[in-house]
């Protein structure tokens, strides 16, 4: 069997029975079984307008912020621009439950900076607001920040030169060539913010803030209407769908620390107003995102004590060994897809793969975890009990990055490398083995450290199908919390940030060498 | 004595077409390839390797059709513009890795590929990594690489073009006398005149994807 049938029978077989045929049942399924009678109800549109409503204030405000520190950090030298910088790059990979953990900390009742919030408080818009910025400005910092680093800046010092003051420039030329790139980040955060879980569920406070993947879970955990729930999952992916026509992402990852560049065109002048700029930016990412990290350090310490060590060893091993299973088939998975991209000699092939792989940004984690479920109902204990079914679950949430990095890496063999190693009489298993393999070893640790890591984080997937006895780092944290047990859940945060930590630490040297 | 025939090649490129009814090129010769850029030189040479699929005709060596086998059974070896050096090897790796696939000894893989390294000048780089090597070098090791596993044809793809005079006239001195020790049936393309003129026996002028000149070298 040469080695593009073997993928191609691995990519085809996983894909069709955990994506493809899953929400074309829960699609059939869900327009058969439709419950009319919810279009009138005054909920279903209260939830559906906050989902997206929420989801679009949350990327304009992210993209603001997102934007304007990229633009600022990328032209102005300061002291500590490192270290924001790295704060600006770290917070899309933190975990959710651990952000939220992290927010309460400083903004709940009991926090540092709790009693400058009025009334409501942290919970409700604010705190959904605040938490939804905190991922996803990082977002745009990357993604526009990537583009400005590849702009041919001399257009805008010729632009200067005729005349334009620096904010014409800014609009007429800097802003156009970035346009894209703002619009896929807008894109990709709103598709994020859409099919928010943990953040809505925790922060919104009750279901005056509930979203439609709260609404999923409570119909299929708590009142075990899964009717409701395939209803409400059709209207989620019929909208994921929708966006996902026009997301095209750039086609190479994003490389962190790529923004920095020397071209000062907007910030250069030593003047009052760059000072107060450098305060500014100093004090968002202050109170965005140092605030917490420091709060849930601070805290996460006191909390130690209290942990019963072997059900935290347990746990840290369920976690990992959960983390291992993800970070490997994510990565087989991946791998396949984007060899096949590579070899496949039919046009459709190649897109159809790629479109695949990159389908599970257009379906939320809750939706895809409901659609397992009905799909097999029969197959309950090998999804639940065996954690089967948040294995492939994560492994797909992961597959759009880990196939963007691998296929990104198997594209920059140059044709030549090919012929030469074929020409000396290497068949394909041997130019797999011996030179593809090698050369893109750096993405596959890159990309099984990415599974590792999202896996570690993730909870949506692990509360849909969790089962009695078997806890995870974010599950227990979950519960903790449910429990009013913050320090122990702090505890257990800080754990799961340092490993986040140490896990991005290594995907950024390995990114950087690629 | 064996020779390379082409037979009523067609090789399409979109709505380019390169036609060759008949070509030879004998052992131990070399057949210099001129034409401007576009005019299907390199598309010529990836026919013959096999990386290009053939509309009409055959590549025959010694009776033996080439043009039914896939590009990895031919035994056409082949230096490209750019050395396309296997970056993750180093150089005496990569010139063993043709030896690799033929299952030869790892003693006997090194000690070949250190003689045609040292015929090259270039034995000391053995240990060093492609990213350590200059241009001409590492066009040097791309050369060792492909004759070290003695096909018995090698196609030469503009293979002086990034070198300095100096490196090119030394690098043609080395190549010419490899194709004679090994007697390798040679195919050159180049649009440097000197290169043709210090390397090939016979010429061919391609325009269009056709050959409309043909000569021999004046002894």
């Amino acid at each position: 069997m040469k080695p593009i049938h073997f993928a191609s029978l691995l990519f085809s077989v996983f894909s069709l029975i955990f994506l493809i045929f899953p929400i074309a049942y829960l699609f059939g399924v869900a327009i058969n079984d439709f419950r009319f009678e919810l279009i009138s109800s005054d909920i279903f549109f209260r939830v559906i307008g906050f989902t997206y409503f929420q989801a679009l204030i949350s990327s304009v405000v992210s993209g603001f912020v997102g934007v304007f520190l990229t633009l600022f950090c990328s032209e102005t030298n300061f002291v500590g621009k490192k270290i924001i910088t790295r704060f600006c790059e770290v917070t899309f990979f933190l975990p959710t439950l651990v952000v939220v953990l992290a927010i309460i900390g400083v903004w709940g009742h009991n926090g540092w900076l709790g009693g400058l919030l009025p009334n409501h408080g942290l919970y409700g818009g604010f705190g959904i607001l605040l938490a939804h910025v905190f991922f996803n400005f990082s977002v745009y910092f990357k993604i526009v920040g990537q583009s400005f680093s590849e702009m041919d800046r001399n257009e805008e010092k010729i632009s200067l030169s005729l005349g334009a003051s620096r904010w014409k420039t800014f609009w007429k030329v800097t802003f156009v060539k970035l346009r894209p790139s703002i619009f896929q980040s807008f894109l990709l955060v709103f598709l994020c913010c859409a099919s928010s879980f943990v953040v809505l569920l925790i922060l919104g406070g009750g279901p005056r803030f509930s979203g439609l993947e709260t609404a999923i879970y409570q119909a299929t955990k708590v009142d075990l209407n899964i009717p409701l729930a395939v209803s409400l999952a059709l209207i989620q992916l019929l909208a994921g769908f929708f966006i996902h026509l026009f997301y095209r992402p750039n086609q190479r990852p994003v490389i962190a620390g790529q923004s920095r560049y020397q071209t000062q065109i907007y910030w250069c002048r030593r003047s009052l107003g760059r000072q107060c700029l450098i305060v500014l930016v100093v004090g968002i990412v202050g109170v965005l995102v140092f605030l917490p990290l420091l709060n849930l350090l601070t805290s996460g310490l006191k909390g130690f004590i209290k942990l019963p060590i072997e059900e935290l060893a347990s746990t840290l091993a369920t976690s990992l060994a959960l983390g291992l299973k993800v970070s490997f088939l994510s990565t087989l998975i991946a791998l396949s897809a984007a060899y096949m991209v590579q070899h496949s000699s039919v046009f459709w092939v190649k897109k159809a793969v790629s479109f695949i792989s990159m389908l599970p940004v257009a379906v939320s984690t809750m939706v895809l975890g409901l659609a397992i479920t009905v799909t097999f109902p029969f197959a309950s204990d090998w999804i639940q009990e065996k954690m089967w079914g948040i294995v492939c679950i994560q492994s797909l949430t992961i597959l759009p990055l880990s196939f963007r990095i691998l296929s990104e890496s198997f594209s920059k063999i140059e044709k030549e490398i090919y012929f030469s190693s074929q020409s000396l009489g290497a068949n394909a298993l041997q130019q797999l083995v011996w030179i593809e393999l090698p050369l893109v070893k750096r993405s596959i640790g890159l990309a099984a450290a990415t599974g590792l890591g999202v896996s570690l984080g993730e909870v949506g997937a692990v509360l849909l199908f969790e089962s009695q006895g078997r806890l995870t780092l974010p599950l227990w944290m979950f519960k903790l919390m449910g429990k009013y047990q913050f320090d122990e859940a702090q505890a257990l945060g800080f754990i799961l940030l340092l490993m986040m930590v140490v896990i991005f630490m290594v995907k950024e040297k390995w990114e950087s060498s690629l | 004595m064996g020779k390379l025939t082409l037979k009523n090649l067609k090789v399409q490129r979109k709505s380019f077409e390169v036609v060759i009814p008949q070509l030879t090129v004998e052992s131990g010769t070399i057949l210099g390839v001129m034409g401007k850029s576009g005019c299907g030189k390199s598309t010529l040479l990836n026919a013959i390797a096999g990386f290009e699929t053939l509309m009409e005709g055959e590549v025959v060596f010694d009776n033996k059709v080439l043009s039914l086998l896939p590009a990895e059974k031919r035994k056409v070896a082949i230096v490209f513009q750019r050395p396309a050096l296997f970056s993750h090897l180093t150089v005496i790796e990569n010139v063993c890795f043709g030896l690799k696939i033929k299952n030869m000894s790892l003693n006997e893989q090194r000690e070949k590929a250190k003689y045609w390294l040292s015929k090259l000048d270039i034995v000391q780089l053995a240990e060093r990594y492609p990213f350590e090597l200059s241009g001409g070098e590492a066009q040097r090791v791309a050369l060792a690489r492909s004759v070290v596993v003695e096909f018995p044809v090698l196609l030469l793809d503009e293979p002086f073009s990034a070198l300095d005079a100096q490196l090119k006239s030394l690098a043609r001195t080395a190549v010419k006398e490899i194709i004679k020790e090994l007697k390798l049936a040679t195919i050159l393309v180049s649009h440097d005149l000197e290169d043709l003129e210090a390397l090939a026996d016979e010429f061919c002028i391609m325009e269009s994807g056709k050959i409309t000149g043909w000569g021999k070298k004046k002894l």
